[in-house]
């Protein structure tokens, strides 16, 4: 008898260990989805050829961190921009960039300028580059468009 | 009973001749003055102290609060003339180090300008809180 419920609580205590662990599992995949990283690029077009420009990114909507900055397609802004490095881990960051080259960016031509890396917490943040500043041969000021392009990290 | 001198009204009290005030003004300059008219011209003098008091307490603090806004003013409309700095004077800089034939100097401290200068200007645009 004694023997009996021995058993019967050893099957008891399998049961409920493995009905738990499914639990346990889903819970972990489910924080794992909680936090993803996504890209952010950001391209500027102006009417004249793009020598500089400035920017202020924002995370409108949503917990989104930003963890890293990365230069541009074009020869001309391919090194890391300007940034504040206390700008990291926060939803906003200014970024900005010049070159002295002759070779830039053709006006009206829409060309990536930077790609920030964000860490995203919950759902989808809204982004938007708002121009600071921008610029074209011999320091001359020109506006500038920007806009922005979010996907997941691949 | 007491003997006491009776309370006379000024201007109605008997009067030493000027003559000899001047006489004994000039005779005992120590004395202190107590007759009638020394007594209106210690009242006129005090009022009119009392005049230049009242001129410093008022005109005293309009002056200072007349400063104070010019001052704020002044403060204002440069802060509202003074642009942040952006990332296109940094660029100008570069370009004039570039271009330029003979040492760059700043003109208000007269200092040699490098590429530093540049690097410092284009991270003070972008500064969170600061800059453009």
């Amino acid at each position: 008898m004694r023997k009996l419920s021995r058993a019967l609580l050893c099957l008891l205590l399998i049961g409920v260990a493995l009905s738990w662990m499914p639990q346990t599992h889903a819970r972990l995949v489910q924080a794992a989805d909680a936090v993803r990283f996504e890209i952010v690029d950001v391209f500027a077009s102006s009417a004249q050829p793009l020598a500089a420009y400035q920017f202020e990114l924002r995370a409108e909507s949503g917990d989104a961190r930003i963890v890293g900055v990365e230069g541009g397609e074009h020869a001309a802004f391919q090194t890391a921009p300007y940034y504040d490095p206390a700008a990291l881990r926060t939803g906003r960051i200014i970024i900005g960039a010049f070159s002295t080259a002759n070779d830039l960016p053709p006006a009206n031509a829409r060309t990536r300028v930077a790609r920030v890396h964000l860490e995203v917490h919950g759902g989808r943040p809204i982004y938007t580059a708002v121009r600071l500043a921008g610029a074209t041969h011999g320091a001359v000021r020109t506006d500038v468009q920007f806009s922005t392009q979010s996907r997941p990290t691949p | 009973m007491l003997d006491r001198t009776p309370y006379i009204p000024f201007g109605e009290g008997p009067k030493l001749p000027p003559d000899l005030i001047t006489a004994l003004r000039h005779a005992e300059p120590d004395v202190p003055r107590l007759g009638a008219d020394d007594r209106v011209l210690a009242m006129l003098s005090a009022r009119r102290r009392a005049r230049r008091r009242g001129w410093l307490f008022t005109a005293g603090p309009l002056a200072a609060a007349a400063g104070l806004a010019l001052a704020c003013g002044v403060w204002w409309a440069t802060q509202k003339t003074q642009r942040p700095v952006d990332i296109v004077d940094a660029f100008a800089l570069a370009l004039q180090l570039r271009d330029a034939t003979e040492p760059v100097r700043n003109p208000s401290t007269g200092r040699l300008l490098t590429t530093a200068d540049v690097d410092a200007l284009a991270r003070q645009a972008v500064r969170i809180g600061g800059g453009a």
